[in-house]
């Protein structure tokens, strides 16, 4: 390997469904992260979006048919006290998860708390019409536009307003709102569809990474530290005034000599300057067709041939309060158990569905990790976490629930570095005598790196590693004695 | 052996707020360091706006021609405006969280053990960071073609900030490779065709701005006539 910088790639194949949540809306609908990918052709040229090139008199025309379409939901929405930030957030993930228009306006009613659409005048011809007309496509990727959902909203609010202040009855919804949009730009903007991506800092600091490397150092030892010391190996610690504000540049080699995870990964380890880790990571792309440019061409064609809506799904999920089978079992006093609660004697049931978007099983992400200047030690420190890994080998959220169970492939220059495949841990040659070298280097200098950390080998209350995961030892001998 | 050359990348979610420019000469100049020092780079004191000017190097590998103006050097190598650039911005978050399960196992057990979350170093974090869709960045410089592209394909595969963790990452152009270098008949390392500025320059009416990288040092600042925004 290149002793300057050399490049290791990944293909992580979905053994169960990914959960990977991006924390933009409500508790019920988590979307998986995803970011704007701008659409180029095979020759590298921007593709532009027809629907962005239409003249600004079909796009009013669309925008009005828009604007209907939700003020029907609106009406059609539950007597629940709903906002309409709630309403353009909810909109948000209808538009997102729904490749119908018809599909998203159901799910939209449904998540606005409304049981059907409610009709007035010629409402449901009006409905039927926009549905089975060509202009439904254009009008649903109008409503996944964040500026356009905006500026819908913004215009139903004040269509609201403006009734609410004139005194009028509800059935008037004819205000021109484009009459002072005249200065909104037409020009073509590129096709930008929101693409899933799995974090790059997920996959370097994780489990699967730094995380994984501290856990690897920890149970080698079979140690435990103090809280500083633990942030120093799972985050990298922070950043801390110390007694002197100059730099002793032989105390730093002495630290990333003694540590390699520490070159590696980069961090403050509580000293009063940061060290930037030779290790950069990649976010790990699902090869489809919305992410073929960002990844390497000779895998663009085989991305060509599936679409990210191939490869997203939704799962429900349904909680409910164990309550309502245990009442006259468990509980002390007979109690009222409501959807709505209201005084003493009452409680909630707290029943409810959630929804959760995930890549599928199947699904394969290509990633790469490129490293600036590693030692041969820093390489060993960075397979230690694939050991780590392959006891836990799960990424993502929901792991608990069986989301994210992965295999993942690292190939150098098309050669396999390491592998773990149906629960095999496979290492190269290479791999191999990185990880003994790091494990040499790691019981040479035992005792330096346990005054470093200042770690013990038992508990205050004198529980070992062992006594923890003696149970583990039990079961694991059991069988084997089969 | 000095060519005029224009340099090409397609950063995608670029992290960069510092200010409107990109400067290629930095890149190059921590790209050669990098080489000089190898492995002990990392352990070489960082650089603050309050370096001394006798403690910044400028190796002679950079291969950037050096210019003279005013009685004031810098790089023959043009500024990317990425404010310019950009097509869209849009804002995505990463966590940093205190992982409770590690910590509880692997911790020492003290009898009162107690980890603030809501302030100080084991802060929850959700930080949300704007990032630019670029549709590409371009530089004009004059210096060693071969060299300059060499430095760049083993050195940068993403540019901008939190680049290890995968923003500002290098879209392959259509042959595989993250940057491109090509020699150019013109020189636009300075000015532009219509004779707009393409970088700062040192003037005796200009505005005080860094001329030279690293461009967060205080002594490297002069006075220069900016590019036109």
């Amino acid at each position: 390997m290149d002793q300057k910088a050399f490049e290791l790639e990944g293909f992580i194949t979905l053994k169960s469904s990914l959960a990977h949540g991006a924390f933009e809306v409500g508790a019920t609908v988590t979307p998986f992260r995803r970011e704007p990918v701008m659409q180029r052709d095979e020759n590298g040229e921007i593709i532009f979006d027809d629907a962005e090139a239409m003249s600004p008199e079909t796009k009013s025309a669309l925008r009005a048919q828009a604007r209907r379409i939700l003020a029907i939901v609106w009406r059609s929405k539950s007597t629940n006290q709903w906002t309409y930030s709630q309403f353009q957030e909810r909109m948000m993930v209808c538009a997102r998860m729904n490749t119908t228009l018809a599909g998203f306006v159901s799910s939209l009613v449904h998540k606005m708390g409304g049981t059907g659409l409610i009709y007035r005048e010629d409402d449901a011809q009006f409905i039927a019409a926009v549905l089975a007309s060509s202009a439904a496509h254009d009008i649903l990727e109008l409503l996944r536009d964040d500026g356009e959902r905006l500026l819908l909203v913004a215009q139903l609010q004040a269509a609201s307003q403006a009734r609410y202040s004139s005194g009028e009855g509800e059935t008037i919804f004819d205000f021109d709102f484009d009459a002072v949009q005249t200065t909104a730009p037409s020009t073509r903007r590129p096709r930008m569809p929101l693409v899933p991506v799995y974090s790059a800092n997920a996959l370097r600091n994780a489990m699967t990474g730094r995380r994984g490397a501290a856990v690897y150092i920890l149970d080698h030892f079979g140690w435990f530290v103090d809280v500083p010391a633990l942030r120093a190996l799972l985050s990298g610690g922070a950043l801390q005034k110390t007694s002197s504000s100059d730099i002793d540049l032989g105390a730093r080699r002495a630290l990333l000599d003694l540590m390699p995870m520490y070159g590696l990964y980069g961090g403050a380890f509580n000293e009063n300057a940061m060290i930037q880790g030779g290790l950069k990571a990649s976010k790990a792309w699902p090869i489809v067709a919305e992410a073929a440019q960002m990844l390497p061409p000779h895998l663009r064609a085989q991305a060509r041939q599936l679409s990210m809506t191939d490869i997203v799904n939704i799962e429900a999920y349904s909680r409910r309060e164990d309550a309502l089978t245990l009442v006259g079992l468990y509980l002390k006093r007979p109690i009222a158990i409501k959807k709505d609660a209201s005084g003493d004697g009452e409680v909630s049931h707290g029943g409810m569905v959630f929804e959760r978007e995930v890549l599928v099983a199947g699904t394969q992400l290509y990633t790469k990790q490129h490293f600036v200047y590693a030692s041969h030690l820093q390489l060993g420190a960075w397979v230690s976490a694939w050991k780590t890994f392959a006891r836990i080998p799960y990424l993502g959220g929901a792991s608990q629930q069986g989301n994210g169970h992965s295999d993942i492939c690292w190939y150098y220059h098309d050669t396999p570095f390491l592998s773990y495949v149906d629960d095999v841990l496979w290492l190269s040659d290479d791999a191999t005598r990185a990880l003994q070298a790091y494990d040499a280097h790691l019981d040479a200098r035992r005792d330096e790196l346990q005054e470093l950390l200042g770690a013990a080998t038992s508990r205050e209350d004198g529980t070992t590693a062992a006594d923890l995961s003696e149970w583990q030892a039990a079961m694991e001998s059991e069988e084997f004695d089969e | 052996m000095s060519e005029n050359i224009r340099i090409s990348c397609r950063p995608h979610a670029l992290y960069y707020e510092r200010d409107r420019w990109i400067k290629l000469d930095s890149l190059l100049l921590k790209a050669v360091l990098q080489e000089q020092y190898g492995e002990a780079f990392q352990a070489l004191p960082p650089v603050s706006p309050t370096t001394p000017i006798e403690a910044l190097e400028y190796p002679d590998a950079v291969p950037l021609e050096r210019r003279e103006r005013l009685g004031v050097w810098y790089y023959a190598c043009s500024w990317a405006d990425v404010e310019a650039a950009t097509i869209r911005v849009f804002a995505m978050s990463y966590v940093r969280h205190f992982s409770e399960e590690l910590f509880r196992r692997y911790s020492l057990g003290k009898s009162r053990e107690i980890v603030h979350t809501s302030k100080g170093v084991d802060k929850l974090v959700c930080e949300r960071v704007r990032l630019r869709l670029v549709s590409g960045l371009v530089w004009y410089a004059v210096g060693d073609q071969a060299e300059i592209k060499r430095l760049l394909e083993t050195y940068y595969h993403s540019v901008g900030k939190k680049e290890s963790q995968g923003y500002g990452q290098l879209i392959p152009y259509p042959d595989g490779s993250l940057w491109k270098v090509e020699a150019v008949e013109y020189d636009y390392s300075e000015r532009d065709a219509d004779g707009h500025a393409t970088r700062g320059l040192p003037s005796e009416h200009g505005v005080r701005y860094p001329v030279r990288p690293p461009y967060y040092v205080r002594a490297n600042v002069a006075e220069l006539e900016l590019p036109p925004h």
